[in-house]
């Protein structure tokens, strides 16, 4: 019977139903009926389509029948999964119930004699008058029986028999009940029960541990707590796994009691942060900022590093789907390191270290295994994350010290390798550098390593080879010796060009000495529009020529006019703001062409959305999704039942939200200084 | 045919060498000898085979196998040449012309091929030969056929021929033996057999380093095992062999060169210990000389792709050992510059730098590059450059441009060169010797002559290299290095060879003779101008002017404005990305331009440069840009009234004009230096400090003074700032405050100390 509720469990629609059910309260009755329809669906709305009619006569009439096949045919499978699967979430979840009995002898004893006495079936009954029961008045005893409970439920998810628990979740419909109960009723019954009030300051946490009623409590706490963690770990659907995140982000302040129960949902965060959807993936980091907030001496190194790792260990591979989490991990990482600026030097000074050893060794080696251990997308992600880190902690004298050697490093990492077959990663170290150099007021040079590019590129040459689609720099490193043929390639290479010639000039275009950093690009683009003869490449390129001349002339005059010398730092600070407040010929026309290419990244996102032959997996959860909706809708016109539409419009309300938040596009780089969690939630 | 054939190759080394008169008497007597031996075993021979004939004749015709069998002296061509031919008649003989041609081309299968000896490959039933053969073991086991003249019987002429070496039941026994070994035991057993060689080896070696003077027959042991012939450990005991006498001659050869000596010396009475050492230099000589000509041969052997007949090595393995050959070779080159046949060695690598193999080439190139740093005395290096040159010569410029470029490590740096132009003049010192005749007495003449021979006898006393002698040799070789430079310059101006002749020129521009400046700069100047040229040869070349003029050039009257400009026009063209390493060569230039020539430069030239280089160290990596700027202030400090660019005030007319490649008529009074705001923000903590300096005036007190920075000149700041292999100068900073808790504090602390060591 464990095994049906198992399957329930990571049955789509019953967890969609959980969720929508948390949104919406008291509709508590509908979950059996959706739950046993999944398996059916597709016959369902194949019979709508045929004979409606029939079709809710069945609805209404024949539920058991639908029941009856769901059942019968999910029972063999999974009790051959479960010969399969010896757990190790099994086992910790008995050393702690282990650490439970050995806490406290009366327990042990009686639950000893429990374990003697049948075990009690849970029912839905049992339920509804614990809900009512907590509403009226909890009391450790009655938290100790729904404690129990949802133990029981959590270990049926394991495939474990109920043999150490009172109670026996045996029903998918009681799991759900149970589970949603809890999720929603437990947190406020705790804070009443432990007679916690919210601070009048609202930035202060109050830890439950303040309270005198803490140490009765403290075993029930800690088992249920554990027992969250489990559900987590063992979860599979994203909306299922927002919803208990959210629940876990409420007990944050019980977990911070608990060291170990927190090291345990520390390494579930971590795993949704670094690899869930994106809306757990959100929620799992404010759990993660709420804990490193709150006991920063405790948990901020450790956690940070355990952040660090695993997103190195998630940006092996960058496509365009994987980009903007990846996106997410540096933003979010960013966050985390703006906590205390003292730890982060110490991290990035290591980090920033290995990276150069890592190069150094690069360096001296000159072997082809060697320069790939720099040569890869890890790197160059941990390369950008110590820009966007650096960046968005600028105004720091603590972390200012390191702009420099990592600076180095990525100037070093260009000049590793300098073929043409690795110009995409060239950009993106120039892209690192001009966020980095924008952000924190720093000069680097990075035009050189871009107009490298336009010398020793022959646009002249005809394209060896047409090609299908162009090529997509964000999300490659390495040019293939096909590519470096291809038509697409110089045109994608005069696109990027320009992209980043103009973002580099955009970040100087009020400095006194502009005149000067733009000297050598136009002669090499005067010379490039003198040797090109392909009208498509002349055109962007005079534009761009025209745009910098004009800024150049135009800071020319003014300085011209100026009454300092080149000594008075002061005076040229003050110049230069008085010239970016009145706005430069080419901070005007980048502002213009931004909003125009923003548009065609959107454009080209969502078709992207649309191409299916890029991933595999990716393309298939977006089917199932899509279905999801559609059974959503018929379920809806079946029913009737408005909360569910309501909830679902919610989601779909974070999912846009995330999506225009956390969107990668390539010209992006600039980031908010705080990232704005309130309007995701 | 012939008289007995010579077992030993006549290498090029034995020319050379002048051997006692005793060894080439014993060689005589030896030879006279073993021609009586030969003379016997041939009589008996020949014994033989009649009674063989007539057997054959009298009997029923036996397989062919039974001929085969029997046991075969070696000397078959003496064998041949005694056999009366005037038994066989017409038709015969055409028949046998006939096997002779087929046997030379399909017989002489190519695994057994040797070089094409006319008498040696008679005729042979090739099918047969080829059955004999056991498929299995082609490859470990070669069969050489020897063609022996036919024998004609009663029915008609029988081919014959006879295996080499072992008799067929021998073969086969060992074949056996081998055959039943599995694999890991034959590597075991080559192992052991490796073990055991290495033994002799290592015994051999450490007697002879031991005491030398007794034991210098065992070299000639040791020697004797380079001919290895068991196949499964050949090539291994070869390369040991060559290895180890290698360092026993480094270990054991004196530190002079032995000469051979003179008939009457050798028939004056000397003590027992002199003859002993003579008899050790004697010996050494000659198996160095045997060595060397080991060496050589297999090196020959595999250029030429020559495969030996008995050779016990595979046709694969000769790469290998011609490599450790060249090593050898390589480390004698450097180790016994003083000794015998250094000539040799030198006559032998030099093709060998220019070798299609990059390994060996490079290996000839890296040995030459460190003789040249090596050489105190300059003698090897002159031998190395004449030869050098010559083969340079011989092959009509189409050399790799590595060659020319170790002709760079010469030390050539030291000499003066008013001595350089006094030796140039040689007939000059004669005539001076004819005027003093045509002058002084006989008497004075007679004195003066014994005068000098004392001297000699004192110098020759004194053992040292004399500076004299040693700046001749200095100035006879750098006239040959620039005589190749020259010419290349003259015949093969689109080579591949431009740049390391231009690269040449730059470094030893301050030995040119004054003769050749003027035709040197007008083509340097054709050359500029051309516009063929990359940016590093251009710079070659004005570095190359410029140290011409700013050395004994000052006394030509040019201004060499051209190549002002030509710097001027290039600045521009150098950036952070490759060309960043070339800004080292414009920091030398940039020195003999502005500084040493300050009086002959205009302040607006001057400013130009100044403007221009600021902005190109916008562009440049941070230890260019550090160059540059120091740079910048040099010329400031010779130019005091370049602060006009600090100031904002225009200058009597005219706009600056960036992009102008005129250096006197960009109006460079009108700009100032902006470019060093940017710079006070650079990312690279060095630039930040120059920048600010410069912006100040370039100061030597106050807050914007430079301190110890300005003790280093441009071009050893680029040096040291240098971030080829990723080093962090200066190092990265520690945190500034202290640590909340005293474990990060520490944890801190550890780790900076670890980025300094590390990075």
């Amino acid at each position: 019977l464990a095994s049906i509720k198992r399957q329930k469990l990571e049955d789509l629609s019953v967890d969609e139903f959980l969720l929508s059910g948390f949104d919406s309260a008291g509709e508590g009755d509908s979950d059996e009926e959706k739950g046993k329809a999944t398996e059916h669906k597709e016959q369902l709305s194949r019979l709508k389509n045929k004979d409606p009619e029939f079709y809710k006569f069945l609805q209404a009439n024949d539920q058991t029948l639908l029941n009856f096949d769901d059942t019968d045919t999910s029972e063999d499978e999974d009790e051959k999964k479960y010969h399969r699967l010896p757990s190790a979430l099994e086992e910790a979840g008995s050393g702690d119930d282990d650490d439970d009995e050995d806490d406290d002898m009366g327990q042990k004893a009686s639950k000893k004699s429990k374990k003697a006495v049948e075990t009690i079936k849970v029912t839905d009954k049992m339920i509804e008058d614990w809900k009512a029961a907590m509403k009226k008045e909890p009391t450790p005893r009655l938290f100790r029986e729904v404690t129990q409970a949802f133990k029981a439920a959590v270990a049926t998810t394991k495939g474990e028999g109920g043999a150490q628990c009172r109670y026996k979740v045996a029903d998918s419909s009681v799991f759900n009940a149970l589970v949603l109960f809890c999720i929603r009723d437990i947190y406020v019954a705790l804070q009443r029960m432990l007679n916690l009030k919210p601070d009048k300051d609202q930035k202060k946490l109050v830890l439950p541990s303040s309270s005198p009623k803490w140490q009765k409590n403290q075993l029930d706490v800690k088992m249920y707590l554990s027992g969250v963690v489990q559900l987590l770990s063992c979860l599979t659907e994203s909306t299922v796994i927002s919803a208990v995140l959210r629940h876990a982000n409420q007990l944050a302040p019980y977990y911070l009691c608990l060291p170990k129960q927190c090291r345990h949902l520390v390494k579930q965060l971590m795993k949704q942060w670094s690899t869930g959807e994106e809306t757990s993936r959100v929620l799992a980091f404010l759990a993660l900022n709420k804990i490193c907030r709150h006991k920063q001496e405790t948990y901020l190194n450790p956690i940070l590093k355990q952040m660090y790792i695993s997103y190195v260990q998630n940006c092996k591979f960058t496509s365009p789907n994987v980009l903007p989490m990846i996106n997410f991990m540096q933003r979010t990482l960013t966050e985390m390191y703006s906590l205390d600026t003292q730890a982060t030097y110490q991290h990035a000074f290591i980090y920033i270290r290995q990276l150069a050893i890592h190069l150094r060794n690069a360096m001296t080696m000159k072997k082809k295994e060697t320069y790939q251990s720099v040569y890869n997308w890890q790197y160059i992600h941990c390369l950008y994350l110590w820009c966007r880190v650096l960046s968005s902690l600028h105004p720091s004298d603590v972390l200012q010290p390191l702009i420099y050697p990592l600076c180095q490093v990525i100037i070093g990492t260009m000049k590793l390798v300098p073929t043409s077959r690795y110009y995409p990663l060239r950009m993106h170290c120039c892209r690192a550098l001009t966020l980095l150099s924008s952000s924190t007021n720093t000069f680097v040079p990075v035009m050189p390593f871009l107009l490298e590019i336009l010398q020793q590129v022959d646009f002249n040459k005809k394209p060896g080879r047409m090609s299908k689609k162009p090529i997509n720099f964000a999300v490659i490193l390495k040019l293939s010796k096909v590519n470096l043929m291809e038509k697409a390639y110089k045109d994608g290479l005069i696109d990027q060009l320009y992209d980043l010639i103009l973002e580099y000039f955009h970040t100087q275009a009020s400095s006194i000495g502009f005149p000067e950093l733009s000297l050598p690009t136009v002669i090499q683009l005067k010379a490039f529009l003198k040797e090109c003869k392909v009208a498509n490449y002349c055109k962007p390129v005079r534009q761009l020529l025209e745009k910098v001349q004009e800024n150049s002339s135009h800071i020319t005059g003014r300085r011209q006019k100026a009454a300092f010398g080149v000594a008075d730092a002061t005076a040229v600070a003050a110049w230069e703001k008085q010239i970016k407040e009145e706005g430069t010929p080419l901070s005007r026309y980048y502002s213009q062409w931004k909003k125009l290419r923003e548009k065609e990244i959107q454009l080209e996102i969502s078709g992207k959305d649309r191409m299916e032959d890029l991933e595999l997996p990716e393309i298939k959860r977006r089917k199932i999704q899509e279905k999801k909706v559609e059974d959503k809708k018929e379920f809806k016109d079946l029913f009737e039942s408005d909360s569910e539409s309501d909830s679902d419009d919610g989601e779909l309300k974070i999912k846009g939200k995330l999506r225009l938040t956390y969107a990668h596009s390539p010209i992006e780089i600039g980031m908010p200084r705080s990232f704005t969690c309130g309007t995701v939630l | 045919m012939g008289p007995p054939r010579s077992k030993k190759r006549r290498p090029t080394f034995r020319r050379l060498l002048k051997t006692s008169g005793v060894k080439l008497e014993n060689k005589l007597k030896n030879r006279t000898l073993k021609q009586q031996n030969v003379a016997k075993k041939q009589r008996k021979e020949q014994k033989k085979l009649r009674a063989a004939v007539k057997d054959a004749a009298i009997r029923t015709p036996r397989p062919l196998e039974t001929y085969r069998n029997r046991p075969e002296e070696e000397e078959e061509e003496e064998f041949l040449e005694t056999l009366p031919t005037d038994m066989m008649e017409e038709d015969d003989v055409q028949q046998m012309t006939a096997m002779a041609r087929q046997a030379s081309f399909i017989t002489r299968d190519l695994s057994a091929c040797g070089p094409v000896h006319g008498g040696k490959k008679r005729s042979a039933d090739a099918v047969r030969s080829y059955e004999k053969v056991p498929r299995k073991m082609v490859r470990t086991e070669e069969t050489e056929v020897i063609h022996l003249l036919p024998i004609k019987d009663q029915r008609g002429v029988v081919p014959q021929s006879v295996e080499r070496g072992m008799t067929q039941q021998q073969r086969l026994v060992r074949l056996t033996e081998m055959a039943s070994l599995t694999a890991e035991q034959r590597e075991t057993l080559r192992v052991q057999k490796i073990n055991d060689r290495k033994l002799v080896i290592a015994s051999l070696g450490s007697a002879v380093v031991s005491d030398p003077y007794r034991n210098i027959k065992r070299v000639k042991e040791l020697r004797g095992m380079l001919m290895e012939s068991d196949p499964s450990v050949a090539v291994t005991v070869r390369k040991l062999v060559m290895v180890s006498l290698m360092e026993i001659f480094k270990d054991i050869a004196p530190t002079y060169r032995i000469r051979p000596l003179t008939p009457e010396e050798k028939a004056a009475k000397v003590k027992k210990e002199t003859q002993q050492i003579r008899e050790f230099e004697e010996g050494l000589v000659s198996q160095y000389k045997f060595y060397l000509e080991d060496l050589e041969q297999t090196i020959k052997d595999w250029k030429q792709q020559k495969k030996k007949r008995r050779q016990a090595v595979g046709f694969d393995s000769y790469r290998g050992l011609a490599e450790v050959s060249v090593r050898c070779l390589c480390s004698l080159l450097l180790a016994l510059p003083h000794f015998n046949f250094h000539n040799n060695i030198v006559v032998v690598l030099v093709p060998l730098m220019n070798d299609a193999d990059k390994q060996v080439s490079q290996m000839c190139c890296d040995a030459f590059r460190n003789l040249f740093q090596q050489d105190k005395e300059g003698g090897a290096s002159l031998a190395a450059v004449r030869v050098i040159s010559g083969l340079v010569k011989r092959l009509n410029y189409h050399v790799r441009p590595e060659l020319l470029r170790t002709l760079l490590s010469l030390r050539i740096k030291e000499v003066q060169m008013k001595k350089d132009m006094e030796d140039t003049a040689p007939t000059k010192k004669f005539m001076n010797n004819k005027e003093k005749r045509k002058k002084l007495s006989r008497m004075q003449r007679k004195w003066k002559k014994a005068e000098e021979k004392l001297e000699k006898e004192l110098l020759e006393a004194e053992a040292s290299e004399s500076k004299e002698k040693k700046i001749k040799l200095h100035t006879e070789t750098l006239n040959i290095v620039f005589l190749v430079y020259f010419r290349i310059l003259k015949k093969a101006q689109k080579s591949v060879l431009l740049p390391a002749v231009l690269e040449g020129l730059a470094n030893f521009a301050h030995l040119i003779n004054l003769e050749f400046f003027d035709d040197l700069l007008n083509v340097l100047q054709n050359l500029i101008q051309s516009g063929d040229l990359t940016n590093r040869e251009s710079l070659h070349c004005i570095q190359t002017v410029f140290t011409i003029l700013s050395g004994q050039g000052d006394v030509l009257n040019i201004d060499p404005l051209n190549f002002y400009s030509q710097l001027y026009r290039m600045l521009p063209r150098l950036h952070a990305g490759a060309p960043n390493d070339d800004i080292i060569i414009v920091l030398r230039c940039l020195d003999a331009m502005l500084t040493r020539r300050r009086k002959q430069v205009t302040l607006q030239r001057a400013m130009a440069f100044v403007k221009r280089l600021s902005t190109l160290s916008l562009h440049v990596l941070p230890n260019a840009s550090v160059g540059l700027l120091a740079a910048s202030r040099a010329t400031v400090h010779a130019f005091p009234r370049c602060d006009l660019l600090l100031d904002n005030e225009v200058q009597g007319s005219g706009f600056y004009l960036a992009e102008l490649d005129e250096p006197e008529h960009c109006n460079s009074q009108n700009t100032a230096l902006w470019e060093l705001q940017p710079l006070q923000r650079h990312y690279h903590p060095v630039v930040r400090r120059l920048a600010l300096h410069l912006s100040h005036g370039a100061p030597s007190e106050g807050s914007a003074a430079l301190g110890a920075l300005s003790r280093k000149s441009p071009a050893e700041l680029f040096n040291a700032y240098s971030v080829r292999d990723m080093t962090f100068n200066p190092p990265v900073a520690p945190p500034g405050s202290k640590k909340k808790k005293s474990f990060t504090a520490k944890y801190v602390f550890y780790t900076y100390k670890e980025f300094v060591l590390v990075l």
